[in-house]
């Protein structure tokens, strides 16, 4: 029965049927690779996301650590004889550190070092009382964009020898977002 | 046209077979780009992991070097860390696996060279000559034992030694009868020795120019029979040659010490330069300010090799900074 059928066909309409079929078949493989490439962009863009979201948290985070690390250099901290002072910080020093940072004549050395400590940050020594100042020994304005910014309380102590001037302060540490 | 009908059949009958191919190798190719994705998305996976804990080491080292004097310990997944400093490019390196190596531009490890530990086993020690240059971060596992070997009949050089290592650490005291048995015990072992050491082993001998062991001296790594001979100033010096595997690792991270000491040295001296100009400061606080100042001078680009002048300036800074405090002046470190 299906013999005497298949005898029976047209042979044009048999090629037409094969030609619809391969076409179908090359149509399905096209809208496959077309829902692909959709997909594959939708996940990028989801990525990208996710990575700009990271990419902050990570800028927040380091900004904490900087904000922790700045706190324990030595070579702002206050010192006695025996010991070092708890969250105070020398005005030499700190002004010695500006001084060498900002100096177009040693800048270059220390900012090498330095910029691997600080990265894209500002920090700033704000003076309140009783005198009023602000220092800002590194920037490194990379960016407009600026991500957490952390204030850390501390005193500010001009040691002069038998006096020593201690003023109420804080350290302001900023971060950009490269 | 029975043949032309023939031939028509045949061509149909060719067409649905290729039809069948293409939908064959189509499907092949998608198949084989999904499974790309899978395998690529895995190893990115793989290596973010690696990456997130080399992260989470560096910050957990970093936390801790905030601390002097400090002992504490990381409990990570086992695995295999390696530490390494390059010598021409003065940068040092931590790498998990085989993850990407992450650069420590600042910081200075003295560990092993690799280490197979789910335990990371940390110390600090400020290195000061004489002012806090930067603080040094002992890095070794359980599973590393330090051995300090004592001569017979007493060595009080050994004992001050051992006393001093820190007290987180596998540390064993053995003598000359008893260190086949010590050794026995342990997969890795580091043997520390001082006037005597023990034949046919590697080990580690400090050898100090001082009746203060930890001030200043030399350090031979024996292995086989090759001596290699280095110097060593301050005691936070002495444990970092310890800690290190090699003559080599240990020198690199010095140099890179003693790059940091430099730019600290120019920062005191621009401080105490602040402070002879500043008329706040009495005048014979500024007349005693020169001394520490020209001292400062004189230990400019000074290196390992000049252990003994770097300490002797050392103490003369010293005296310095004692003479201020004496006088009533602002100190200097």
């Amino acid at each position: 029965m299906n013999k005497s059928h298949q005898t029976k066909r047209n042979p044009a309409e048999s090629t037409k049927k094969s030609q619809i079929q391969l076409g179908e078949s090359i149509t399905v493989v096209i809208i496959i690779i077309i829902l692909f490439v959709i997909g594959i962009a939708i996940y990028n863009t989801f990525k990208q996301e996710d990575w700009k979201n990271s990419n902050i948290q990570y800028g927040d985070l380091s900004v904490i650590a900087l904000a922790k690390t700045i706190t324990e250099f030595p070579e702002l901290k206050c010192y006695t004889m025996v010991n070092e002072k708890i969250n105070c910080f020398d005005y030499y020093k700190i002004h010695a550190l500006n001084k060498s940072l900002n100096d177009p004549a040693t800048r270059k050395d220390y900012y090498d070092y330095y910029s691997n400590h600080f990265k894209n940050s500002r920090i700033t020594f704000v003076s309140i009382y009783p005198d009023g100042y602000e220092i800002t020994i590194y920037d490194n304005n990379i960016s407009a964009t600026r991500t957490l910014q952390i204030s850390i309380p501390i005193i500010i102590e001009k040691n002069t020898g038998i006096n020593a001037k201690r003023n109420f302060g804080m350290i302001v540490v900023e971060g950009y977002l490269r | 046209m029975k043949l032309m009908s023939k031939d028509l059949n045949k061509k149909a009958a060719i067409e649905i077979q290729f039809n069948w191919i293409f939908v064959a190798i189509a499907g092949f190719v998608i198949f084989l780009f999904i499974i790309g994705i899978a395998v690529k998305n895995a190893r990115d996976s793989e290596q973010k992991l690696s990456q997130d804990l080399i992260s989470q080491i560096v910050a957990s080292i970093k936390g801790k070097q905030q601390l002097s004097d400090a002992f504490t310990s990381i409990d990570i997944p086992k695995t295999n860390i390696q530490f390494s400093c390059d010598k021409d490019t003065d940068l040092a390196y931590i790498r998990i696996a085989q993850s990407q190596r992450q650069n420590l531009p600042v910081e200075i490890i003295f560990a092993p060279s690799s280490l197979d530990t789910d335990k990371l086993l940390l110390s600090t020690e400020d290195f000061s000559i004489p002012f806090t240059v930067t603080r040094f971060v002992y890095i070794t596992s359980p599973e590393t034992a330090f051995i300090v070997y004592y001569k017979a009949g007493g060595d009080l050089k050994a004992e001050a030694f051992f006393n001093a290592l820190p007290s987180n650490i596998t540390k064993v005291e053995a003598t000359g009868s008893n260190l086949a048995n010590k050794i026995a015990s342990f997969k890795n072992f580091k043997i520390i020795c001082f006037e005597e050491c023990p034949t046919g082993k590697d080990y580690i001998q400090i050898i100090p120019n001082n009746p203060d062991i930890f001030s200043y001296g030399q350090i031979n790594f024996h292995k086989g029979t090759s001596n290699k001979v280095t110097q060593y100033v301050t005691k936070a010096s002495l444990l970092a040659a310890i800690y290190s595997d090699n003559k080599e690792y240990y020198e690199c991270q010095m140099d890179r010490a003693f790059k940091q000491f430099e730019i600290k040295r120019k920062l005191q001296i621009e401080r105490i330069e602040l402070m002879e100009d500043d008329t706040d400061i009495s005048y014979d606080c500024r007349i005693l300010l020169i001394r520490p100042s020209t001292t400062l001078y004189a230990l400019k680009d000074q290196k390992l090799i000049h252990n003994e002048d770097i300490y002797n300036i050392m103490r003369q800074f010293h005296d310095d900074n004692k003479d201020l405090e004496l006088s009533s002046c602002p100190i200097i470190y």
